[in-house]
């Protein structure tokens, strides 16, 4: 486990509660066909707490345990958070912004969350997150650059 | 699968991303609006038509009559006013982006403006010219995100005025708060963080002394907000409803608030496959229309009763004596107004809608009972004087049909409920009416002692006009009629905010 996942780990108690945007996090793979990934999120409500961000490949259970992961201070403007050696594949992010800090992402009475949210993709689902297919994109060789967008 | 069913089905992770109302980026595929361009719209229905988005205003409208000197003040409505984005258009009336009409008067005479109230959704579609994101009644596959349902807050349905603050109203997410006096958007009212994105019905009830009650409903959920006079949240509460689907409106005694549930399913399968709420709505006419009764001083104070099913849009009043609660409200049979009716509608097809007639509930608290009569007139949008919302109310307030085939709306009744004597006024052939709204008379004590004001539709000048009549004698006709030199898309609901003496 590296150490974004065990700092994930520590924030959020996996068991206690299915209101968890992040999942458990493997340490990141290596691979001869390996490229990097940067995520750059932008948006206008990312002044306070912190982006917690899941990446999943195609053989994840998706929205289950992740691939790998980060967790970085949210910043005004946006943020930008990169990968390295991963390896060529389909994969698929979930995101949110931890303003308060409490670990966890936070819903109203009704369920719906109440912090900043997204997939990439910008995807949305109906009635619950996208699906895998919704939210994938596509890591190569070299460089990847992938862009979400948080409103 | 409800929505709980569904957080456990997906395990860890995101559960509560559950997105109200949508039906985005599927796989299905299902006709997504109406061709625009090859309507022939029949002209009685030219207020459906809609706007592309401008915003009008009238100084002085054209007066026939006179206009009482002690009337004075705003009279808000709202509706939906846009229908159409680069040649598409909604197949269902309640997808229009909301459209806030102030009718303004003063000693100068009557003054009209509107302006579209802009919601996030707006404001991007007004950008972009096509429809981004799915609406109440027709599967649009969402071109930007939808991640909450104020994301589709189209702020349609009413419009009151609380405290400084002009609340335009939709009933599956937020209020928005618009000037009173410009009718600018101010943006979305959040009563407590934890209720942000909350439902907040089309149909609060206020007290004579300006206590404010509403509710919201979403998928099994209900939330009820007390809200003072000046606007703040007093208390609020989540529980589980007793039934799934849509609820509109309820209505407020002294001690309790009542709530008629229809068996409207949801079925989430079409929701998740990229149907719009309205249009995975379903109707279990084995079931029961459930009656839901909470006490005021404490919501978690609930019971429930059954009546045989049927289906409700509007109230008029609720009042209570010796633990039996009277309700009255507009009752019709099933969805056929809202699935059929209101979806020719928007193509411009005048087709007869069901009829819908008043009812009168009556709960026994003591023997847990709960009866149902009716009358036979046709009716929608009961209102009361504002002086009886819970409390007794001697009158209520209907548009109604009078000798009309297709049972549309073109004549105005004041009930009687304790003789059951009507006072009427038709406007025959020439016009259809809206919601008409009680103002009392300044200085007056008495229930029923004001004017009825509303808004019409002249069928043969094409042209909006609004209407003040003697709320004690509707018979002798309006006492003003106020010609504005234009139409504007029909409104659903308002209320009148009087000025200061």
């Amino acid at each position: 486990m590296n150490a974004a996942a065990k700092r994930i780990s520590r924030l959020i108690n996996l068991t206690a509660t299915p209101l968890l945007a992040v999942g458990l996090l493997a340490g990141a793979m290596q691979s001869a066909n390996a490229g990097s990934l940067t995520v750059d999120i932008k948006g206008d409500v990312l002044d306070k707490g912190t982006v917690m961000l899941a990446l999943y490949k195609k053989d994840d259970k998706w929205m289950g345990k992740a691939t790998d992961g980060r967790v970085i201070p949210a910043k005004k403007g946006g943020v930008s958070v990169t990968f390295d050696d991963v390896p060529e594949g389909e994969y698929a992010i979930s995101m949110y912004v931890d303003e308060n800090n409490n670990g966890k992402l936070d819903a109203n009475g009704i369920g719906i969350p109440i912090e900043p949210y997204a997939f990439s993709n910008d995807a949305s689902g109906a009635f619950g997150p996208p699906s895998f297919a919704q939210a994938k994109f596509v890591v190569g060789k070299e460089k990847t650059t992938h862009v979400i967008n948080l409103k | 699968m409800d929505r709980r069913a569904f957080f456990k089905s997906t395990g860890a992770a995101f559960a509560a991303s559950a997105l109200p109302l949508g039906a985005l980026q599927s796989a299905a595929v299902h006709a997504q609006g109406i061709s625009a361009d090859k309507l022939e719209f029949d002209p009685t229905l030219t207020p459906l038509r809609g706007f592309h988005g401008q915003d009008v205003s009238c100084e002085r409208a054209q007066i026939e009559g006179r206009i009482p000197d002690d009337l004075r003040g705003t009279f808000y409505r709202n509706g939906p006013g846009l229908f159409e984005r680069g040649g598409m258009r909604y197949e269902h009336w309640f997808d229009g982006d909301g459209y806030v009409n102030a009718w303004k008067f003063t000693d100068q005479g009557v003054a009209h403006q509107a302006r579209f109230v802009q919601t996030r959704k707006f404001i991007a579609e007004q950008q972009a010219n096509v429809f981004l994101v799915p609406a109440f009644g027709t599967a649009i596959t969402a071109k930007m995100p939808v991640r909450s349902n104020d994301d589709v807050n189209t702020a349609n349905t009413s419009v009151v005025r609380l405290g400084d603050r002009l609340l335009a109203m939709w009933e599956g997410g937020s209020a928005t708060a618009l000037d009173p006096e410009t009718l600018e958007t101010r943006g979305l009212v959040t009563w407590a963080p934890e209720l942000k994105s909350m439902p907040f019905s089309a149909h609060p009830k206020i007290e004579a002394d300006g206590t404010f009650w509403n509710f919201g409903t979403f998928l099994g959920k209900m939330v009820l907000y007390h809200i003072s006079a000046s606007g703040t949240l007093l208390r609020h509460a989540v529980f589980d409803a007793p039934s799934g689907g849509m609820v509109h409106d309820f209505a407020v005694s002294q001690k309790h608030i009542v709530f008629v549930m229809p068996p409207i399913g949801i079925d989430i399968k079409a929701l998740r496959d990229g149907k719009g709420i309205g249009q995975a709505m379903t109707w279990d006419a084995n079931t029961s229309t459930k009656v839901l009764v909470v006490e005021k001083a404490d919501f978690s104070r609930r019971r429930i009763l059954e009546l045989p099913a049927h289906m409700v849009f509007h109230f008029g009043n609720a009042w209570e004596e010796n633990n039996i609660i009277r309700v009255d409200y507009v009752r019709s049979q099933n969805l056929s107004v809202f699935d059929e009716w209101m979806r020719k509608g928007m193509r411009g097809e005048r087709t007869p809608s069901a009829q819908s007639h008043p009812a009168f509930l009556r709960i026994d608290l003591n023997r847990g009972r709960a009866e149902l009569t009716h009358r036979n007139e046709n009716v929608e949008f009961p209102r009361v004087d504002p002086r009886v919302v819970a409390k007794r109310n001697r009158s209520i307030f209907y548009p109604f049909a009078e000798n009309q085939k297709d049972n549309s709306l073109n004549s105005v009744m004041r009930l009687d409920v304790d003789t059951g004597k009507t006072d009427r006024f038709s406007f025959g052939a020439s016009a259809l009416v809206e919601e008409h709204v009680f103002v009392p008379k300044r200085g007056s004590q008495r229930e029923g002692e004001g004017y009825l004001i509303g808004v019409g539709f002249d069928l043969k000048r094409q042209q909006t006009f609004g209407t003040v009549f003697d709320g004690s004698n509707l018979a002798a006709g309006p006492m003003a009629i106020i010609r504005l030199p234009y139409w504007v898309p029909t409104c659903f609901h308002g209320n009148f905010h009087a000025s200061n003496a």
